[in-house]
């Protein structure tokens, strides 16, 4: 019964291990892209104030 | 137990990445919520409900293994109500709900075929049965792998949202359809081992508190991480017209000379 | 009965086209039927198909023929109009979504029933197992119309994607795995004389259901 643990152990590491790696790798693009998000705005923001500036 | 019952409904895409204050207490509330529960849980499951007479220790996966399967297929009548909507009234915010909650749907359905084998093996002493139960599993698992890919191949986001919710549609459709032919198969040609009911008609009470208190915990997880990929869904979206808004104001900058 | 005969004739018009192409370039005429004999043939190497064992393997082997050779045939339902540049007159016709869909759908239909109307008695032959019951005949109707109605639906979803022939597959196999079931069952049970009416009714009712959706389907997705 206790060589079954195992398997219990692995089940549940799998399942968990699943879930976090999931959130980390949506957190981490979410605040990639929410920096470049900044970025672009800024640059709109940048060519809204001086729009006949085409050199 | 009450359930919170935090809905489902698109407009939450907003509050992953609300500043007001209302938006950020439902967003951690949820997860202080969520995180209480699990540790419950893992109480439940791991200390409190009794073992298993024949099954032994191994038999606790099952209140994993099939919380994990009904909420898979939560998640998938998710993506069947987005596609049908989307296609019907063109709603970009129920085409996001469909691809979010199909992206999680594979995780979670993948978990359920992992954990299925880890736990038959012991149990069965084999890694895979053709049952009906599992072999449905994994056509669903095929099922919504293709209804991500057609959106990654599509020339368009648009195209690829209107393709994948026509497979979001026949895919959940034909799922209860395999379900009973590989059951009307089986029946016909039992499969070599035979393996435990997933409900067996006599579940003591401790188990079935165990199992319905395991099935809301994942629910809520499954809302956790529906609703970060919304937001990473609203995000992406946001970028793409922003870059789209500067493109068109640098050319028109350039023209204007 | 004036307004039906009215709405079938664009659509056996165009499966009509259909059919008058594929005859004329004879490119899915005589690829088709040769792959699917090749199936055949590769499974005699992969498994033991001697006379013994061929009548429990045979209907396995037949349906699994029919399955890869009807999704080459039936994927050239949208993929040739597009690769001849004739898709967007297509779509420009003055006729419902619901008539293209049909045709191109009787079109698939009487080509893969030709085909496997030449091939079951050859495959009955090659494999030694008794054959040509009413209910075989059925099962090969039911089981291919389930086959072209969602094969048809897929080929328009998948006409602008990437790797469209490589996805077909992917997609068209796990949703028609009941097709595939009830027919080698059906097949099964009509050859070795027992009932095959419980499998018959089902493939009915896969093909009802599937005939009801992908008409609506592939109307939405041909809006641009």
């Amino acid at each position: 019964m206790n060589d079954n643990l195992s398997y219990l152990f692995a089940a549940y590491t799998v399942i968990w291990l699943a879930f976090f790696a999931y959130l980390f790798f949506v957190s981490r693009r979410q605040r990639e892209l929410e920096r470049e998000l900044r970025a672009v705005q800024r640059t709109l923001e940048e060519s809204k104030r001086r729009p006949a500036d085409g050199r | 137990m009450e359930r919170t019952g935090p809905s489902r409904a698109p407009w939450r895409a907003s509050s992953g990445t609300a500043t007001g204050a209302r938006g950020w207490m439902w967003r951690e509330g949820l997860l202080v919520l969520t995180g209480l529960m699990v540790l419950a849980d893992l109480y439940l499951v791991f200390m409190w409900v009794p073992t298993d007479a024949t099954l032994g220790i191994v038999q606790r996966i099952f209140y994993f293994h099939v919380p994990l399967a009904w909420v898979a297929f939560l998640a998938f009548f998710l993506v069947f109500l987005g596609s049908v909507i989307h296609l019907v009234r063109g709603s970009r915010r129920w085409d996001r709900l469909a691809q979010s909650a199909a992206e999680v749907g594979v995780l979670f359905t993948t978990l359920v075929l992992v954990t299925g084998a880890i736990w038959a093996r012991p149990v069965w002493g084999v890694w895979w049965t053709w049952d009906p139960r599992l072999t449905t599993t994994l056509i669903l698992w095929f099922i919504y792998a293709g209804y991500l890919m057609v959106r990654a191949y599509s020339p368009s986001p648009a195209q690829g949202a209107r393709y994948a919710a026509a497979l979001g549609i026949v895919g959940f459709v034909d799922v209860p359809i395999v379900y009973f032919s590989v059951q009307w198969w089986r029946a016909i040609h039992p499969a070599p081992v035979v393996g435990p009911a997933s409900e067996p008609g006599s579940l003591a009470p401790a188990m079935l508190i165990t199992l319905v208190f395991s099935l809301v915990t994942f629910t809520l997880f499954f809302v956790v991480l529906l609703k970060e990929r919304l937001a990473l869904k609203a995000t992406e979206e946001a970028l793409g017209e922003a870059r789209e808004l500067a493109r068109r104001s640098t050319t028109d900058t350039r023209s204007s000379r | 009965m004036g307004r039906l005969k009215a709405a079938a004739r664009p659509v056996l018009l165009l499966a009509w086209k259909d059919l008058l192409l594929e005859l004329r370039s004879k490119e899915t005429v005589t690829t088709v039927p040769v792959f699917a004999l090749l199936v055949l043939v590769i499974f005699n190497f992969a498994l033991d198909l001697s006379a013994a064992r061929a009548a429990d393997l045979a209907p396995g082997v037949l349906w699994v023929a029919f399955a890869f050779a009807g999704v080459l045939a039936l994927n050239r339902a949208f993929f040739a109009e597009k690769e001849r540049g004739s898709l967007e007159g297509l779509l420009m016709l003055p006729v419902s979504r619901d008539t293209i869909y049909f045709g191109k759908l009787l079109g698939g239909l009487a080509f893969m029933l030709a085909v496997e109307a030449v091939l079951v008695p050859v495959f009955a032959v090659m494999l030694n197992i008794r054959i040509l019951s009413w209910e075989l005949a059925l099962t090969v109707a039911l089981a291919t119309v389930g086959f072209a109605t969602l094969a048809t639906l897929f080929s328009a979803l998948l006409v602008h994607t990437r790797s469209r022939e490589a996805l077909l597959p992917l997609l068209f196999f796990p949703v028609v795995a009941p097709v595939v079931i009830g027919a080698v069952q059906a097949t099964t049970s009509a050859v070795q004389g027992a009932g095959a009416g419980r499998w018959l009714a089902f493939l009915a009712l896969y093909d009802a259901i599937f005939l009801i959706i992908c008409p609506w389907l592939f109307g939405h997705l041909l809006e641009e």
